[in-house]
């Protein structure tokens, strides 16, 4: 799995608390369990509310696992390491 | 199921799932905004809202705090990069300096801030700073237009999250008016202290609780101290006082410290190395608020110049008292002299020669000429007597005296004579010098009784006016007479003293005191001065000037007296003035004697009268000079309005000065002084008329 590389994407809200609280934790867990081979990409719903329309996001914050593949989502603020990773793992 | 139906199955749990996950998420508070796919806008939550109001007022509200205390404060900040570039710079700031932020902004401090001549030192204090040390400093700072303000700095490091130094925040005060004053007071105090020092004001100041005194280096100098050599206890200040003065100026400051009241004391000072100064000090205790005394502060001037010059005018104002008083004695005293003189050789000419009463009478009148000298004496001193100055070389005097004056000393005193070879005439009574001469010798004599050195010198000198003198003198050439032995000398009081009528240092019946009281009034009375120069055991000098005559009088020689006519039998008339009766009674006698027709008046107005009626038959007035209403030389000149030609002889026991000058007396003409002898008078008489 370390050797895919993964392509994460962060909808968040402005400054929202949930938000800040979300994008802190989806950059430690990507640098403790993906390292060098990952991108994360922060949209603000706040600026671009259409790319939320593009990838179906209802609610922020969202983690969108586009690749690798099967696309997968986390609705929350990442508190939950165990449960992001189980997630992103999920296949 | 078919393939596709798991997939939609599976695509269905998922989605599921997803819902129940924001579900959770949405319940436990995890959501921030929900999307509203109508308007494609972002709702956000309530909650979420708030948050983030209040997060975004926060950030404003802090934001905005820190620019309003960076614009309201009234002292200037700026923040330096470690390359001294201007990264902040406050609303003060910025007026002070004359420039608009954005204009400050990431310019280079030093250069645009300050002048070049500072430049080097503050970018030096600037790396002391950056390395940690604290900083307060005051320099100057120089606005966009060119003035330069005093701004003091109180300086921190600034410091990122690491901790890293990323530059300096220092907030600055204008100083300038401060500083401004602060130089005023400091100008100020230095002209107090110029103003002191040129007038040697000492100043002083004493702590009471520690009793700890500080002088001024000018005080030190009054007390004969060095710089710094006062030690700063009352014991020693107690110590410098004069013993005679210590216990009054110790009191005095004693009753200032219970008071509070100032105080201004007289007092001398003893040098270590016996010098006695007087200063005038003034002083003032504060007092605390229970009448302690806590501080007290003086000051002190040497008043020693001007101590002397009063003690001296006081002197001499004494001694122009007792002269009045002496010649008023002798005036009197003269007219009796002149009737015992008179008449005691008239009864002496009768008595039988060998006789005893012949003996009798010649004691009378010896002791009548030894009174009458005591009167000259007197009349010398309060410089009443007629004196007959003409050009004289003092050197011919001195050599002509010297013989005299080895026989006067004797031989265990060594006589040394330093006569200049060239020297000017003085205008003196030759006479009267040798008085002068014999009095100082004698006095010298005394002061050597187991031998000694006296020398006497002459010499030209040039005397200038000196307001430091009591006596006004009158600038120009004099001879300098000195007489200088190598006796006992004087202490100051007696040499305050020593020309006093009366005050004598030698043992009663051994000098009458008048000797140098004599001796003053003849130096005086020639427009001459004499200063004495004595300490107890190194001898004593007199300097006698003498003026030299102005050139147009230099010619004026008195011819020596003519030797007396041959007594031949009168017949003119005289007209006798006189008020005291004894001696007109004595006079008509003297003169019925030598044949002459006398008509006697007892004043001015009987003279006058009298005068009237016999104007032809009148050759000569004699008159004394001072009477009761009309005197002698008023009287001469009335007469002389109807008789120009009139001859007179005056006659005088007292002469006053603005009498005989008004009369011309001394000048020249016709004088007879009280106590006259028979022979002495007849012969003025004679002379008067025939001149």
């Amino acid at each position: 799995m370390t050797d895919v590389r993964m392509v994460l994407r962060l909808y968040i809200a402005g400054r929202a608390p949930n938000s800040v609280r979300a994008i802190a934790n989806a950059t430690a867990i990507c640098h403790e369990h993906f390292a060098a081979c990952h991108t994360l990409e922060i949209v603000d719903l706040l600026e671009d509310p259409r790319r939320a329309l593009a990838d179906g996001i209802i609610v922020t914050p969202t983690l969108l696992k586009l690749s690798p593949l099967p696309v997968q989502r986390v609705i929350g603020n990442l508190n939950d390491t165990d449960r992001v990773l189980m997630t992103l793992a999920n296949e | 199921m078919k393939g596709g139906d798991v997939l939609q199955m599976q695509d269905l749990a998922r989605r599921l799932s997803e819902a129940e996950a924001t579900i959770e998420a949405l319940l436990s508070g995890q959501i921030d905004a929900v999307v509203d796919a109508g308007s494609s806008t972002p709702i956000l939550l309530s909650n979420a809202q708030a948050a983030l109001r209040e997060s975004e007022e926060r950030l404003r509200h802090e934001r905005d705090r820190a620019q309003r205390y960076l614009d309201t404060a009234t002292v200037m900040l700026i923040a330096l990069d470690p390359d001294g570039r201007i990264m902040l710079a406050n609303r003060f700031a910025c007026a002070v300096l004359g420039w608009t932020e954005p204009e400050l902004l990431g310019r280079d401090w030093f250069e645009t801030c300050l002048a070049p001549r500072l430049r080097e030192q503050v970018r030096v204090r600037f790396g002391e700073l950056l390395r940690g040390d604290v900083s307060i400093a005051e320099n100057a700072v120089v606005t966009r237009g060119g003035e330069e303000r005093i701004v003091e700095w109180r300086s921190t490091l600034n410091r990122d999250d690491s901790g890293r130094v990323i530059g300096t925040l220092s907030s600055g005060t204008d100083v300038t008016d401060r500083s401004h004053a602060a130089d005023a007071v400091q100008a100020a105090e230095e002209r107090m202290r110029f103003a002191l020092e040129a007038a040697k004001v000492g100043i002083w100041e004493m702590d009471c609780l520690t009793g700890v005194i500080a002088w001024s280096p000018i005080l030190e100098a009054q007390y004969g101290l060095a710089e710094g050599a006062f030690d700063g206890t009352f014991a020693s200040f107690s110590a410098l006082i004069h013993p005679e003065d210590r216990e009054s100026v110790l009191q005095t400051i004693d009753r200032s410290m219970k008071s509070g009241a100032d105080f201004s004391v007289l007092h001398r000072a003893l040098w270590a190395c016996g010098t006695v100064r007087w200063l005038n000090g003034s002083g003032r205790t504060l007092l605390g608020p229970l009448g302690e005394p806590l501080r007290a502060v003086g000051i002190s001037i040497d008043v020693t110049e001007r101590h002397t010059l009063e003690e001296q005018y006081r002197q001499a104002q004494k001694m122009e008292a007792v002269g009045r008083l002496a010649s008023g004695v002798a005036h009197d005293f003269n007219n009796l002299l002149t009737v015992i003189l008179g008449f005691t050789e008239f009864v002496s000419a009768d008595a039988a020669r060998g006789s005893q009463d012949a003996s009798d009478l010649a004691e009378i009148i010896k002791a009548a000429q030894s009174a009458s000298g005591l009167t000259r004496q007197l009349l010398a001193f309060s410089r009443q007597q007629v004196l007959h100055a003409a050009p004289l070389d003092v050197n011919v005097l001195m050599t002509e005296m010297t013989g005299m004056l080895g026989r006067l000393i004797g031989e265990h005193i060594e006589v040394t004579l330093t006569l200049s070879p060239r020297l000017c005439l003085a205008l003196a009574d030759r006479g009267q010098l040798e008085q002068v001469v014999m009095n100082l010798v004698v006095n010298a004599r005394d002061a050597m009784p187991d031998g000694g050195r006296l020398t006497i010198e002459t010499k030209d000198v040039i005397l200038e006016a000196s307001s430091s003198h009591p006596e006004a003198i009158v600038p120009g050439a004099y001879v300098l007479l000195t007489i200088g032995d190598t006796g006992t000398g004087m202490d100051e009081e007696t040499q305050r003293r020593i020309f006093e009528p009366f005050f004598t240092t030698k043992e009663i019946g051994k000098g009458t005191g008048l000797g140098l009281s004599t001796t003053y009034g003849i130096v005086r009375q020639s427009k001459g001065y004499i200063w004495v120069d004595s300490e107890p055991g190194c001898g004593t000098t007199f300097n006698i000037y003498l003026p030299c005559p102005a050139a147009n009088e230099t010619g004026a020689v008195v011819e020596p007296a003519a030797v007396a006519a041959p007594a031949r039998r009168a017949s003119e008339t005289v007209l006798l003035v006189e008020d005291e009766p004894g001696v007109r009674q004595l006079a008509k006698r003297i003169l019925d004697k030598a044949g002459y027709r006398v008509l006697e008046a007892a004043n001015g107005e009987d003279a006058e009268r009298i005068f009237a009626q016999y104007a032809q038959r009148i050759d000569l007035v004699v008159t004394d000079v001072v009477m009761p209403g009309c005197g002698g030389p008023e009287l001469l000149s009335r007469l002389q309005v109807s008789a120009p030609e009139l001859r007179v002889l005056y006659m005088s026991g007292y002469t006053e000065p603005s009498a005989v000058h008004a009369a011309g007396i001394g000048r020249g003409l016709p004088f007879v002084q009280k106590p006259f002898t028979a022979a002495e008078f007849a012969q003025q008489v004679r002379d008067a008329l025939d001149r």
